[in-house]
């Protein structure tokens, strides 16, 4: 019965309810900015590696952008953040919302990439060919055959990295941010509840309805353009 | 295509430069603090509140700045401190070693702390101390799982009692099978404690008041003695970077204000604003 009075007791509180505001501002901010850097990042991270197998220019860049990426995901989340925290953003006042943001644009680029290069390298070759012998140029022909049927089959995967990159953005509080863990985390100190559990399972349950929310708003998207192909 | 990248890269480079000098904080003294040790520093809502921000609002008052209050992790403080880069001071209940003396200044001490052993009812062996409290010796402790918050001073004396203290002296738990099992914050651990993860807790006298506060007789603080008549005892201070001496000179100065106005019951205002927070 504990458990309930301390249920009733956190969604009767204000400050409580403030708390908890403010971490889901925090964690709704970072995600949804980064996810807007990654993407952007990303598409450029893929054209790179694309356009590399095509020209010899493009070379160097291709090397560069594969040594980022490899960089990216072969080191944990945790320490790219302490390093961007302390090290390169390490400027008296800097806001560490501005550093989460970039520290996590940069970490989901490299990922949203590799789904890009994919989705794209998905596409069959024919519809290159297709387009070229209909005497579009290269560019033409990628940017009108070619990535729309590429994007399609790529939402899944963004969709993926968005709901990752959610509940990724957890560790910001190592630097000093108050995100939704982190405000189950202050709700259930010593001072405040002092209890743990409650907080922990609201702030769970509160993922999981955005979660939820991401992925039927992924599905009704992949429908609607599933019925495009059709007419 | 390309001309698009080099703007929005410039875009981005100014907007950050503009950024780094609107936040210069030149009139902003910047604390650092972990805010998981009531009363000394703790979560009200989402404000940091306490008795060291307390002291802290009344230098930066005295001083004519701003002060702002970041949370970081306990272990990194004194780092921090260090480098003054980031933060000129850290008032987060540190205790007074040797160790932190080689990296930051700290001010006068300000409150005298015991180590305290929280468990459950007749966990332990107690004996009663001259004051009639019952106490802990620390060889009560051999062979039991102890959960310490990480890096408080706590965690160094059960690591120093378990492994020795550096070759110097030998630990009152050496060659026994108590075991250290750090937690990010006291309260974690009592949760720990509760469900029975582990045997007892190493804490500080305060905090370890504050978490028994609520449950009544089944779970006891008991300070924690050397012999029957030496408790664990250690003194507080607030780190300050090395270069930063007005800074410093301002905090002594108020905590010997603070310390020297003794009421009719013999409480300093120290004494006084811990008080004020117990309370809540």
């Amino acid at each position: 019965m504990d458990f309930f009075n301390k249920i009733g007791e956190l969604f009767s509180t204000k400050k409580y309810l403030l708390a908890l505001g403010e971490g889901l501002k925090t964690t709704l901010i970072i995600t949804v900015c980064a996810l807007a850097i990654g993407i952007v990042l990303g598409a450029l991270l893929a054209v790179v590696k694309i356009s590399a197998s095509r020209s010899k220019k493009m070379k160097p860049l291709a090397i560069l952008c594969d040594t980022y990426i490899t960089i990216i995901r072969g080191t944990p989340m945790a320490l790219q953040l302490f390093i961007m925290a302390f090290a390169v953003f390490a400027i008296r006042g800097f806001p560490l919302e501005i550093t989460a943001i970039i520290t996590f644009g940069l970490n989901s680029g490299a990922y949203v990439a590799e789904n890009l290069r994919a989705g794209i390298q998905s596409v069959d070759k024919g519809q290159m060919e297709a387009g070229r012998s209909l005497g579009l140029s290269y560019t033409a022909t990628m940017r009108k055959i070619v990535l729309p049927q590429a994007v399609k089959n790529v939402i899944p995967s963004i969709g993926n990295e968005m709901i990752s990159l959610l509940k990724e953005t957890s560790i910001v509080s190592m630097v000093g941010l108050i995100d939704l863990t982190f405000s189950a985390k202050i709700i259930g100190a010593g001072q405040n509840m002092s209890d743990y559990l409650v907080p922990m399972l609201t702030t769970a349950v509160m993922y999981l309805i955005i979660v939820y929310g991401i992925t039927l708003l992924l599905k009704l998207l992949e429908r609607r353009l599933k019925s495009d192909k059709r007419c | 295509m390309k001309k698009g990248i080099i703007t929005i890269f410039c875009i981005v480079l100014i907007l950050m430069t503009a950024l780094s000098f609107s936040g210069c904080y030149a009139d902003h003294i910047i604390c650092y603090t972990n805010a998981f040790f009531a009363p000394f520093e703790y979560y009200d809502g989402i404000e940091i509140v306490g008795v060291d921000i307390d002291i802290m609002k009344m230098v930066a008052k005295r001083l004519g700045k701003h002060i702002t209050f970041e949370n970081k992790e306990f272990g990194t403080l004194i780092n921090y401190v260090e480098s003054g880069k980031l933060c000129d001071c850290s008032a987060a209940g540190f205790t007074i070693t040797e160790e932190r003396l080689e990296k930051v200044n700290f001010s006068i001490p300000y409150y005298t702390s015991t180590q305290y052993v929280v468990a459950r009812k007749n966990k332990v062996q107690t004996f009663t101390n001259l004051d009639g409290e019952d106490c802990v010796l620390w060889e009560k402790l051999r062979d039991m799982k102890i959960g310490v918050q990480l890096d408080t001073t706590g965690h160094i004396y059960v690591e120093g009692e378990i492994s020795g203290w550096d070759g110097e002296a030998e630990g009152i738990l050496q060659g026994s099978d108590a075991e250290c099992v750090e937690y990010d914050e006291a309260q974690l651990a009592y949760s720990a404690l509760k469900v029975g993860q582990i045997d007892l807790l190493v804490v500080d006298q305060l905090p370890a008041s504050y978490l028994t506060k609520n449950d009544g007789d089944e779970y006891i603080a008991y300070p924690l003695y050397y012999d029957e008549t030496t408790a664990t005892v250690e003194e507080y201070g607030i780190a300050v970077n090395k270069n930063n001496t007005v800074l410093l000179e301002t905090i002594n100065q108020v905590l010997t204000e603070l310390m020297s106005q003794v009421n009719e019951h013999g409480e300093n205002g120290i004494d006084l604003l811990v008080k004020s927070h117990y309370g809540i």
